[in-house]
């Protein structure tokens, strides 16, 4: 589905690592600020390649967004005591790696709202605790984890630049209908991707 | 998750978020673990800090690093080794509640300066308040502290320097380093002038001695002026105060000098007294961070209608002026 996502009834296609596509609502996918910079007023042409987050962690992360298309507008992070049932049931049955990579992938898309309750419930168990009992709640990596987390990252910037490029591609087939916007737009998008691709290559 | 978490897999963006939620002392204590955290908490994490040296003492909102000497540790027994500056050092810590870290060193001032740069470059401060009270720091440490400062800024809110050990030129040194904008305390005797400017709201000096008329004039952007031990005279006071009630002291909330070269019988602006002896009142403001009291004033009247409580002991030599 490739129209601009000017109401909540457009759906559009995410397509993950694996090559799966699978439905988003267009008001599910607009808590995303990574996507609004990129797709929103230009559409899609074809499935939206988030191609560095698998799809089970991808679903995760638009399970959330769907859950919250009601919810009242972003206003800061909420304390964990004050989430609802739903919400903790839906970090709770989260393993550590779907988390990490959620709270990754939830990083790259730009979801403030997801982004913040994953961040704040892990300062949770950091919190109180002095060097020595952090060292028990956390696992520091070894040199080789580190490397090859390194080369993830460096798969990931690539992954981002791709997708950079196809939204620049997007934007040039649309170009003679809104041609100084999209021209902006792109330029935005282009300067946002670069920079989250610095910051990926600057770990 | 009940197993260890390995949060050095999150990327760097996500830590930072992570970081957000953590206080000075947690954050302190992550950096410990890792020289990834390092590297976030200083790239992201700006903290204004207060130090003084008197306490040994490093605050971050209410969270505070002290450095002490190891004679003090029977007090608080250490529960653990933390590393300052790139690891080089290590000193002995103990916890003397949750917002309070107490740090061991052989030597107190080397390690309250160890400490003052290590959490300089963790948490990429800037210093708010620089208190070098501490009467007996060595000379080079203070003006290292001051130089870990000044790198990072030209302008401090506050400066109080009370020392034995520096000289006049350590002090006039330190002071011109700095652009103090809302209060500077000197708790030091000049033998000579020792050329400070006078640029923040408050000033207060107390051995005034070489504090003459033109220094004094200096002051008139001031809100809040207090000297002490100052020698002062009739005149001197008399042409300060017409400034005043000609308006060239527009900020100016309280001033108080106490000088004892002033007459017995002091009087300003053409009033009979400068003590209210029937009316026993006593005013007190809050003003620049402190709470001045004005005991039996006069009250005085400006011509553009400013009002202020005046009073002179002629007991002590003070004089006090307090605009209401």
């Amino acid at each position: 589905m490739t129209s601009p996502a000017s109401s909540s009834e457009v759906k559009y296609l995410i397509e993950s690592s694996e090559g799966n596509t699978f439905d988003v609502s267009g008001a599910a996918l607009r808590q995303s600020n990574t996507f609004n910079a990129m797709f929103l007023n230009i559409g899609a042409d074809g499935p939206i390649p988030f191609t560095d987050y698998n799809e089970a962690t991808l679903k995760k992360v638009f399970e959330y967004c769907e859950h919250s298309v009601n919810e009242e507008n972003y206003s800061g992070p909420k304390h964990q005591d004050d989430l609802s049932k739903w919400d903790l049931n839906f970090f709770n049955e989260m393993d550590q790696k779907m988390f990490i990579d959620v709270i990754n992938a939830s990083n790259f898309l730009d979801i403030e709202r997801l982004t913040s309750y994953c961040c704040e419930r892990i300062a949770r168990m950091l919190r109180g605790k002095n060097t020595q009992e952090m060292i028990k709640v956390i696992t520091l990596p070894t040199a080789e984890e580190l490397e090859a987390k390194q080369k993830v990252e460096e798969k990931k910037a690539a992954a981002a630049k791709k997708v950079a490029e196809k939204a620049a591609e997007t934007a040039e087939k649309t170009e003679t209908l809104e041609e100084l916007p999209v021209q902006q737009l792109v330029q935005t998008t282009r300067n946002k991707l670069t920079r989250k691709y610095l910051s990926f290559s600057n770990e | 998750m009940n197993q260890p978490f390995t949060i050095f897999f999150l990327s760097s963006v996500a830590l930072r978020h992570v970081f957000q939620f953590l206080n000075p002392i947690e954050l302190f204590e992550i950096s410990q673990c890792s020289r990834k955290a390092t590297n976030i908490i200083s790239g992201t994490k700006r903290f204004e800090m207060s130090v003084e040296s008197s306490s040994g003492s490093i605050v971050f909102n209410n969270y505070s690093f002290m450095a002490l000497g190891r004679n003090r540790q029977a007090e608080y027994p250490p529960t653990g080794i933390r590393v300052f500056d790139g690891n080089t050092e290590s000193a002995d810590v103990c916890y003397l509640s949750e917002n309070e870290l107490l740090i061991y060193w052989d030597c107190p001032y080397i390690g309250f300066k160890t400490v003052l740069s290590h959490l300089v470059h963790l948490f990429n401060s800037t210093t708010s308040h620089l208190g070098l009270k501490n009467v007996s720091m060595p000379p080079h440490i203070c003006l290292s502290i001051v130089e870990l400062i000044r790198n990072r800024q030209t302008e401090i809110d506050s400066l109080a320097i009370s020392s034995t050990t520096m000289s006049v030129e350590d002090i006039s040194r330190i002071v011109n380093q700095f652009k103090v904008s809302e209060s500077l305390e000197i708790y030091q005797y000049f033998p000579s002038d020792p050329n400070i400017p006078f640029t923040s709201k408050s000033v207060y000096i107390s051995s005034s001695s070489w504090i003459t008329l033109k220094h004094l004039n200096s002051m008139k952007h001031c809100t809040v002026i207090r000297l002490r031990e100052s020698t002062l005279t009739d005149e001197d006071m008399t042409s300060f105060l017409e400034s005043w009630n000609s308006g060239e002291c527009p900020n100016l909330q309280y001033l108080l000098i106490r000088s004892n070269v002033l007459s017995k019988n002091f009087k300003v602006f053409g009033l009979p007294s400068l003590q209210d002896e029937v009316n026993k009142q006593w005013f007190e403001k809050r003003i620049c961070g402190i709470s001045p009291i004005i005991y039996c004033p006069v009250e005085y009247k400006r011509d553009d209608g400013v009002v202020a409580k005046i009073h002179f002991d002629k007991n002590d030599g003070d004089i006090q002026l307090m605009v209401m």
